[in-house]
């Protein structure tokens, strides 16, 4: 999707930034009316797999939702930070109505056994649906589209209202400029009739994992971790598993 | 909710936790298709498409050439190009040895008139014999690989003369256990079938349109007459390929595949296979001495400002 500077509208685009001490960050902005009104660092980048970005890429610090010329506050977030439950969650908690995540999410995973015939995207639609359900929060997936060497980009952007449906789903790998109405008040209905942000407890989270992160760096002692595990690790050592391929296994 | 994580795990119901004992496999008309690795080929189309398309921009080519051997994977691939940037800007270039199957070349001329492409054929014989003239006890596989690369030699000639890039035809299944020969099959611009299984290529051809006696017929390399692949690997390809699937894309450990039917001692000699066709499919290390050495630390994508020729 392409956004105009002159629109009046709320437009997220996304963009690699290098920081005043020379940092690259991969970013999103919210435009409105000819201003950058928000950046949002990307602050989870994928090291695995068939990605490399935290090679060349630092990674952002703040997460903050913002208000927006629609009257409510907008969360921005660039695709990995989408596999991350805290990201979403401290979005809508942070005032957030509608959660928009800029992504390039590499097409993979083909299979006949799917919903849509590709693995991705069914994860994709799975965390969206998801997350505005959770958050009781309008979710927009804006995803890429086009094909870069080995690496094809989906598209098959999405609307979803905060009841977890889908509003609008663009078509895969079709680019285009496509607009869906929304109404806000769905957001009003759903977070009464299903309160579920009213009923977080963002105070549990921070001394849980208050506690969680003073035992990951041995500071306390951890008595849910296993007898045998060492300082810092929940888990005590086990056996190895398998041997990947051409490697022999070893005395046990 | 269980939405698996995409990157090589688990999704849909085919690979739940515990795989079941016994795959369905099933028999279309024209072969044996194991369930697991069934596609939507559809989507297969339309992502190779857009990956022909988009890897002819990026080099400033408008056409492609393709060596057609008469056999699946190079016809599956002719039909893929024709459908990305139609028949009129593809060469396929026939390749026939002294030996190879008649067969072979009334099927590839099948191809070449179904689509409408432009079409050359080059008899290796004389090359392959004048090389070998003065070495007549050279084994069956040094023949085979210089027979293999004589080919790759052709296709880079006529790259030029028909301004074309060579589109690689070799599949994951002998890219895995390292069926190919090292610059010669396995040589081209880019593959587009390269991350799909024989038993997908297949799947695909059906899809295409390819002749049904081209799917039908046993995969061979034609390197000498009565050749076929699954009596020299001494497996079947649907089997081959499910081992594959399992040990590869989805990390099911030896003991695993086992308890799903496997044989200990194919599944052990195909491991071995893999590993030692390693090198293969990597390019050539470089000893690393510079500041920046490419493919170690000097990393830019092939798609540049200025990567387009002309």
């Amino acid at each position: 999707m392409r956004f105009r500077h002159d629109v009046a509208v709320p437009s997220p685009t996304s963009f690699v930034e290098e920081s005043g001490d020379h940092r690259l960050f991969i970013a999103a902005a919210l435009l409105e009316e000819g201003r950058i009104a928000h950046v949002h660092r990307k602050l989870y980048l994928p090291t695995y797999g068939l990605f490399d970005e935290r090679r060349f890429f630092a990674a952002g610090d703040l997460l903050r939702a913002v208000p927006s010329r629609l009257g409510v506050g907008v969360g921005l977030a660039v695709c990995e930070d989408f596999w991350h439950l805290d990201v979403p969650q401290i979005l809508a908690l942070d005032g957030a109505q509608i959660l928009v995540n800029v992504s390039s999410s590499p097409g993979r995973d083909l299979a006949a056994t799917n919903e849509v015939g590709l693995g991705t995207a069914t994860s994709w639609r799975n965390l969206m649906r998801t997350y505005a359900q959770l958050t009781t929060s309008f979710v927009i997936f804006c995803n890429r589209v086009g094909v870069d060497e080995s690496i094809s980009f989906w598209g098959g952007s999405e609307v979803i209202a905060p009841s977890g449906e889908a509003v609008f789903s663009a078509p895969f790998f079709e680019e285009g400029l496509f607009t869906a109405d929304i109404s806000l008040a769905d957001v009003r209905r759903e977070r009464i009739g299903l309160p579920l942000l009213r009923d977080e407890r963002p105070e549990l989270h921070v001394r849980e994992l208050a506690r969680i992160v003073a035992e990951r760096a041995g500071l306390a002692s951890d008595s849910t971790a296993d007898d045998l595990a060492e300082a810092g690790l929940d888990v005590a050592p086990g056996d190895p598993i398998e041997n990947p391929i051409g490697f022999r296994a070893g005395p046990r | 909710m269980t939405a698996p994580r995409p990157a090589g795990n688990a999704t849909g119901p085919m690979t739940a936790s515990a795989p079941p004992r016994d795959v369905d496999a099933s028999v279309t008309a024209l072969f044996e298709m194991p369930a697991e690795l069934a596609i939507d080929t559809s989507i297969a189309r339309r992502v190779i498409a857009e990956f022909i398309r988009g890897q002819l921009r990026q080099a400033g080519f408008k056409k492609t050439v393709v060596g057609l051997s008469g056999g699946i994977d190079s016809a599956v691939v002719a039909y893929l190009v024709a459908e990305a940037i139609g028949a009129e800007r593809l060469l396929a270039v026939l390749m026939p040895y002294r030996t190879s199957s008649p067969a072979s070349r009334s099927d590839a001329e099948t191809v070449v008139a179904r689509l409408g492409c432009a079409s050359e054929v080059v008899d290796i014989s004389l090359m392959v014999d004048a090389f070998f003239a003065n070495d007549p006890d050279a084994s069956s596989l040094r023949r085979g690989n210089f027979m293999a690369r004589q080919r790759m030699a052709v296709l880079y000639d006529r790259s030029v003369t028909w301004s074309g890039l060579v589109v690689g035809t070799s599949n994951k299944t002998e890219s895995l256990i390292g069926y190919t020969t090292l610059f010669g099959d396995s040589a081209c611009a880019f593959n587009p079938i390269g991350d799909l299984y024989k038993s997908q290529i297949r799947q695909m051809a059906e899809a295409l349109g390819v002749p049904e006696a081209i799917i039908r017929k046993a995969p061979s390399a034609d390197l000498w007459p009565g050749q076929t692949d699954e009596a020299e690997a001494d497996i079947s390809y649907p089997l081959l390929d499910r081992l594959l699937f399992w040990r590869v894309d989805k990390r099911r450990s030896v003991d695993e595949v086992v308890a799903m039917g496997f044989e200990r001692t194919l599944v052990e000699r195909v491991d071995r296979m893999i590993a030692s066709s390693e090198f293969k499919r990597q390019v050539p290390p470089i000893a690393k001495l510079g500041p920046r050495t490419a493919g170690v630390d000097y990393l830019y994508p092939r798609r540049r400002p200025g990567s387009a020729r002309g």
